[in-house]
């Protein structure tokens, strides 16, 4: 099933979920006051998991400077190989 | 550098925790707390918490959409200007 | 040259390795030599497509297949610059392996990690082994606040859109099945980074087995190409392209 169908279903079921409750007519008044904010609270929800999804993934962001130093020794002994070989490599 | 870029996320992390916390207790919390509780100082009226992010929804949407648009439209102004030239 | 012919392999099948290329005179030797260094112990053949680069990237490559062989290194030029997804295509017609291994000829990708890749497909018998940057055991080194935000949101709204099974969508440092990446590209459209992306989605939609190997990425032109609002917005569309029609 393409991706926009596949979301777009789970989006429709959770929508008739939402108007079923908030036509329930026994629920506790608290939780009546409740039904009438889901959504919005569900776009709050997305919105802070993206930021903190972000925020966590900047936290732990793997960084390697090993890895340039490591990089110009290549490329030191592959353009000494060159060299010894008449292929002549001007400077990067 | 790399601790700046640590601590910027630290902190996106630790406000996007403390609003989603602050707004779940606001809309699901209160509501079954008794109505002259000290608590209930702590936040404004529940209209609020729909009318504050749905502002906040539409001017990020707007400003995503005058975004995309704007540089469409200054490529598509490239575009116009290198074809005469070649042609 | 004798010995590295005769030495045991640690693998039966042949890596066909394409590279495509514009403007990397210099670095085209460079991955080469690490190329033969890091692979000595495996099969494996280079397939250069170069789109006319002006620069003599032809050139060094021709004397490169002297040190080296024709067989071992094989030139497949282009007449003008035509784009990633094409090179491919037109590289795969020139492969006599099973396996293809493609990676960028910039040196951001390092020849030392493909017999990890090598290993992992033969431990899994994956039909794509993908490098990523973003698990333990990989990295990037040269970007700054700004790029790693714009990667890390990249990445964040890729993920909630497409649901995929890999961590690094973009990442262009892969090793396929000759047969899968035939079948894949064959029903891929975009360009650029965003193609990286449609070939992982669309191999996932299939069903292919994909199993990820951590890489570390150099990102030495950074400085010349910069992340601007048209990538952005390049970026968007192609997302929403990805998430309507995969």
């Amino acid at each position: 099933m393409k991706q926009v169908w596949k979301i777009g279903s789970i989006f429709t079921a959770v929508v008739v979920a939402w108007i079923s409750l908030l036509l329930a007519k026994d629920l506790p008044p608290s939780v009546q006051l409740i039904v009438p904010y889901i959504p919005m609270f569900a776009i709050m929800s997305l919105g802070c998991y993206g930021l903190g999804a972000l925020g966590y993934g900047m936290m732990v962001f793997r960084v390697c400077p090993e890895e340039e130093i490591l990089l110009q020794k290549d490329i030191a002994e592959a353009k000494a190989f060159f060299k010894e070989r008449g292929v002549d490599m001007s400077a990067d | 550098m790399e601790l700046g870029d640590k601590a910027a996320g630290c902190l996106l992390l630790l406000f996007s925790t403390t609003l989603f916390a602050y707004y779940t207790f606001w809309v699901i919390i209160t509501p079954f707390v008794d109505s002259d509780h000290f608590v209930h100082s702590y936040f404004p009226a529940r209209e609020y918490a729909i009318i504050i992010p749905g502002i906040a929804l539409v001017a990020l949407v707007s400003f995503v959409l005058v975004f995309v648009g704007f540089v469409m439209v200054r490529s598509s102004q490239a575009k116009a200007k290198s074809k005469p030239k070649t042609n | 040259m004798a010995d590295a012919d005769s030495a045991p392999r640690k693998s039966p099948h042949l890596y066909s390795i394409i590279i495509p290329t514009y403007n990397e005179c210099l670095n085209i030797a460079l991955i080469c030599y690490l190329l033969f260094k890091h692979l000595k112990d495996y099969n494996f053949e280079i397939i250069i497509v170069d789109d006319a680069s002006p620069d003599g990237t032809q050139d060094t490559v021709k004397k490169l297949q002297t040190i080296y062989g024709e067989d071992k290194i094989l030139l497949r030029p282009r007449a003008a610059k035509l784009g990633l997804g094409t090179a491919y295509v037109h590289g795969l017609k020139y492969v006599s392996g099973d396996f293809v291994i493609i990676l960028d000829a910039d040196l951001s990708h390092h020849p030392k990690y493909l017999p990890n890749f090598i290993r992992k497909q033969l431990e899994t018998d994956a039909d794509i082994v993908t490098g990523t940057r973003y698990v333990n055991g990989g990295g990037v080194h040269g970007w700054d606040l700004r790029r790693k935000l714009t990667s890390r949101g990249a990445n964040v709204l890729a993920h909630t859109l497409l649901w995929p099974r890999v961590s690094d969508l973009t990442g262009s440092f892969r090793l396929y099945k000759k047969k899968v990446l035939e079948e894949v590209v064959q029903t891929c459209v975009s360009k650029g980074y965003v193609f990286q992306m449609e070939i992982i989605v669309r191999a996932t939609r299939m069903g292919c087995r994909i199993e990820e190997v951590p890489i570390t990425f150099v990102d030495r032109v950074y400085g010349i190409s910069k992340l601007g609002g048209t990538e952005i917005v390049q970026y968007l569309k192609g997302l929403f392209w990805l998430f309507l029609t995969t």
